[in-house]
């Protein structure tokens, strides 16, 4: 364990041991670039509840966009290497990361993650992030990596080729998230090999249809992420 | 509960057919005529000098949901812009419940009869009545897909559509989601069973109890504020559902794209030889077509001419449109009446 964190520092980027569970299958959780790891808390709590032990990725915000990718990929390999198959949940542009990072974990939860352009990019005018903070709901912010916002404006219009993951995925949308409407993530998805497609909030039964910020911080489906990761255990 | 809920209100109705005449539509025309299979339509006019529009609603619905009152009325908007603005009731729906001799409409009509019967005669006649050599097409929800089933299967459409509008129309039913699965499971099954279903009582009952307690409301509009508008909305537009267009939607529980009710015509695929000038405007909100179902109709459509339009904040509207409030909610005489007119008007 101390090499893993050796590694992952030597490449200026945070990857650590969260929660209080130290075996078990290892479930990587992708902190968002500008977004405080503790609006994780519900994520990394929900996984080590199923007795899997929740690693965190944080990139260091003294490092750039360019490099996050090839630092996640490190970190991944460090710790795939250490503990064997890994599991990976991500929300909002921090599954981008995960996705052109060239990362092979065995299974994979996304959250709120674009997996393509949007059809209309309209007016991006928020300060922070590409739309207003209104339009996102709780979103606790943090310093993020140099370049990282530019690249979320970036994505709304020119999104980053990947490789579509053979790993079995679960994607989770909800009509109200400005980032990951369900038109930029089941419509780009529906070839890929192995995908559990679920739209939160009203159609499915499950409240009101969350924004951004609440497909984080909503405990029911932090629960659902974690049960996915576990199924492959 | 919502399944159960929307089932409620689709079965507690027993037998209204005439609608509510909100008094501003009193100025309107009213033409009957006949399709080539023997239905009774009635449209209703708003004349202008300018070029001729056929509006259609949505299902479960009638030309209200396109013309509720003076302020929330596409007809009289398009009127007064010079537009030659003509609103149809599907057979069954508002003033098209009766046959030429007073009777019933035959029951078991499906969406295709719509498209292939029921728009065919009434841009016939529109042709026929102003000279226009063309009629530009504006369809909501259900309104949308029928045109679409119009312009992949009537050989004269082509000739005929000067421009399409598509404002909240699914086309994309893959990955059905609960709520709407559970729905197409119960169209499936009552389809062949009813002949028609009644819905205006349960929408009455809605109506009357006057503000916004059921689940349903979730699903029909974000943006209409005051309850006296949404309890007209349920008293006048809400028709009864003919028990053939339940069957072709319980086709679409396996998923797919729109299909003919013998399930061998895909329209979602057939759009791709349409040429017509076609904008699809889909609201943020929608949760009876949500954005990703309604995208793949312009995303398909092999018209060198076309447009896309996401009403939601992000884009830069005042609020998440909603399905219903794409017609009739409180900003749409403001953002989605110019938008149409733009687009027929090019």
């Amino acid at each position: 364990m101390l090499l893993i964190t050796c590694m992952a520092l030597a490449n200026a980027d945070a990857l650590r041991d969260a929660g209080e569970v130290v075996d078990g299958p290892a479930a990587l959780v992708i902190i968002t670039p500008g977004i405080a790891s503790d609006a994780y808390n519900g994520w990394v709590e929900a996984i080590e509840s199923r007795g899997m032990d929740a690693w965190v990725f944080e990139a260091d915000p003294a490092s750039s966009s360019a490099s996050i990718g090839a630092a996640l990929a490190s970190a991944s390999a460090a710790l795939a290497a250490e503990r064997g198959a890994i599991s990976v949940a991500a929300h909002g542009w921090g599954g981008v990361y995960a996705l052109t990072a060239g990362i092979a974990p065995e299974r994979l939860a996304l959250v709120g993650v674009p997996l393509g352009a949007h059809a209309v990019a309209g007016p991006l005018d928020g300060e922070r992030w590409p739309w207003e903070t209104s339009l996102l709901g709780a979103m606790p912010p943090a310093k993020a990596p140099a370049g990282a916002l530019d690249a979320y404006r970036d994505w709304v219009s020119d999104f980053p080729d990947y490789t579509a993951p053979t790993a079995p995925t679960l994607l989770i949308a909800s009509n109200m998230d400005a980032v990951a409407p369900p038109e930029v993530v089941r419509l780009p998805s529906m070839g890929w090999p192995q995908r559990t497609w679920e739209r939160a909030g009203f159609l499915s039964l499950s409240g009101a249809d969350p924004s951004h910020g609440e497909l984080l911080q909503d405990s029911a489906i932090a629960r659902r992420v974690a049960e996915f990761l576990e199924e492959g255990e | 509960m919502t399944p159960l809920i929307l089932m409620t209100l689709a079965l507690a109705g027993c037998g209204r057919e005439a609608t509510p005449t909100p008094a501003h539509c009193a100025a309107a025309e009213r033409h009957d005529i006949l399709t080539d299979d023997g239905a009774a339509l009635a449209l209703h006019r708003h004349p202008a000098e300018g070029a001729p529009v056929l509006i259609v609603h949505g299902i479960s619905s009638n030309r209200h949901s396109w013309d509720l009152d003076a302020d929330r009325s596409l007809a009289s908007w398009l009127a007064a812009e010079g537009f030659d603005a003509w609103l149809l009731d599907l057979r069954g729906h508002g003033d098209s419940t009766r046959d030429a001799r007073g009777h019933a409409q035959r029951s078991g009509w499906s969406v295709d009869d719509y498209g292939q019967h029921d728009v065919p005669a009434a841009i016939a006649h529109i042709r026929r009545v102003t000279g226009a050599e063309k009629v530009a097409y504006v369809g909501h929800s259900m309104g949308g897909m029928v045109g679409a089933i119009y312009a992949t299967t009537v050989p004269t459409a082509a000739r005929d559509l000067s421009a399409m509008v598509a404002v909240g129309s699914p086309m994309d039913f893959s990955d059905p989601d609960p709520v709407i699965g559970a729905a197409l499971q119960l169209a499936a099954l009552s389809g062949p069973l009813l002949p028609v279903v009644q819905s205006p009582m349960g929408a009455d009952l809605h109506a009357a109890i006057g503000g916004n307690p059921l689940p349903v409301d979730s699903m029909l509009y974000n943006d209409i504020a005051d309850p006296e508008v949404r309890a007209t909305m349920y008293r006048s537009i809400v028709s009864p559902l003919s028990g053939g267009e339940m069957k072709q939607f319980g086709l679409l529980r396996s998923g797919g794209g729109f299909r003919s009710a013998d399930g061998q015509v895909d329209y979602l695929e057939a759009l791709a030889d349409v040429q017509i000038p076609l904008m699809v405007i889909a609201g943020r909100a929608d949760n009876i077509a949500p954005v990703d179902r309604v995208l793949p109709y312009y995303q398909r459509a092999g018209s060198p001419e076309k447009s896309f339009v996401l009403a939601g904040r992000a884009a830069g509207f005042s609020a998440d449109y909603g399905h219903m409030d794409l017609t009739l909610g409180d900003h749409a005489a403001e953002e989605i009446y110019p938008l149409i007119r733009d687009w027929i008007d090019r």
